[in-house]
């Protein structure tokens, strides 16, 4: 006789032990939620982050999540939500050059664990949107890169260290290349109207 | 780097910001469509860990060309020390050497961002 499928925990009984600071969850969390976080940070950050930055930002949001389990609230947002939010936060982190293992960062739970916003973009944000992607898509392949990373970026500028060993180059290079597109891109929004 | 080229860029960046943190909504909507990417059982027992001791397993910080780095900053330094122990008077051959370099250098920074400019 076959055995029985185990039963998987809902997203919402999960919610319920973590709040209640069940340690047996953890590997639940793990087993529900890592291996889709994994592939949002891949499909959403692509070449930004190494494999390595990847699992790191997904390890970094489930104990983030764990740390300050209390702050979850059911009525702002589901778990697979509020987790994938977390994994955005700690990816952004990476790339702004605030190293995983740097204690500082897991002491700070970010804005996102607080501040669940639901504001729809206005047109005029949508609009700047579409500039910018369209003013990088144009630039030349390196300083496309760059400008990506920065965008990604929380303060718009990126690590440059691992951009420099991603893009097979020296920090100095990434800083002059990046120079390079700034002005370009003050001069571009100039011309059109923006201040 | 003009510090205007800089103020522009980030004003904007902020705004564009992509991938942007998304809201409620959207994290649900992304996680719903979302794939997966297999964990073996000793990863997941590793965070399981990690997540239990409230710190992630110690890594040494990267830093790209780390050993050009080194390499470069000793040099900068030796010379620096070089230049800043030299006394008017004093002037040696193996000196004025290091200095024609290091102009040398400054004006091919000043070549390769022209060059890549262009």
């Amino acid at each position: 006789m076959a055995e029985p499928e185990p039963v998987l925990a809902t997203h919402e009984e999960l919610a319920f032990r973590l709040v209640d600071g069940d340690e047996s969850v953890v590997p639940e969390l793990i087993q529900a939620f890592s291996p889709k976080l994994l592939w949002i940070l891949r499909d959403k950050f692509g070449d930004l982050l190494t494999d390595e930055e990847r699992h790191d930002a997904m390890t970094t949001a489930l104990l983030k999540a764990w740390k300050y389990r209390e702050r979850y609230d059911e009525s702002r947002g589901t778990l697979a939500g509020w987790l994938v939010t977390i994994a955005f936060n700690s990816a952004k982190d990476l790339l702004k050059g605030r190293r995983s293992v740097d204690a500082a960062s897991l002491e700070d739970p970010g804005e996102v664990i607080d501040e669940f916003d639901d504001e729809p973009l206005s047109a005029e944000r949508l609009a700047i949107i579409d500039e910018v992607e369209a003013f990088v898509a144009g630039l030349p392949p390196k300083q496309q890169e760059i400008a990506r990373a920065d965008l990604a970026t929380p303060g718009g500028t990126a690590d440059s260290a691992p951009l420099a060993k991603r893009l097979d180059t020296t920090q100095n290079a990434v800083r002059v290349q990046r120079n390079l597109y700034r002005k370009k891109f003050r001069g571009h929004f100039s011309s059109r109207g923006y201040e | 780097m003009s510090h205007e080229d800089d103020k522009a860029w980030e004003s904007f960046a902020k705004k564009a910001e992509s991938p942007r943190i998304p809201t409620p909504k959207e994290a649900q909507e992304i996680f719903d469509a979302a794939g997966t990417e297999a964990l073996t059982s000793e990863v997941s027992a590793s965070i399981a860990e990690q997540v239990l001791a409230g710190k992630l397993r110690g890594r040494a910080p990267r830093c790209a060309n780390d050993d050009w780095l080194k390499a470069e900053e000793q040099r900068y330094l030796r010379d620096g020390v070089r230049q800043l122990n030299r006394n008017k008077g004093d002037e040696e051959a193996e000196d004025d050497d290091v200095l024609d370099r290091l102009k040398s250098e400054a004006l091919d920074d000043d070549d390769d961002e022209t060059s890549a400019e262009n």
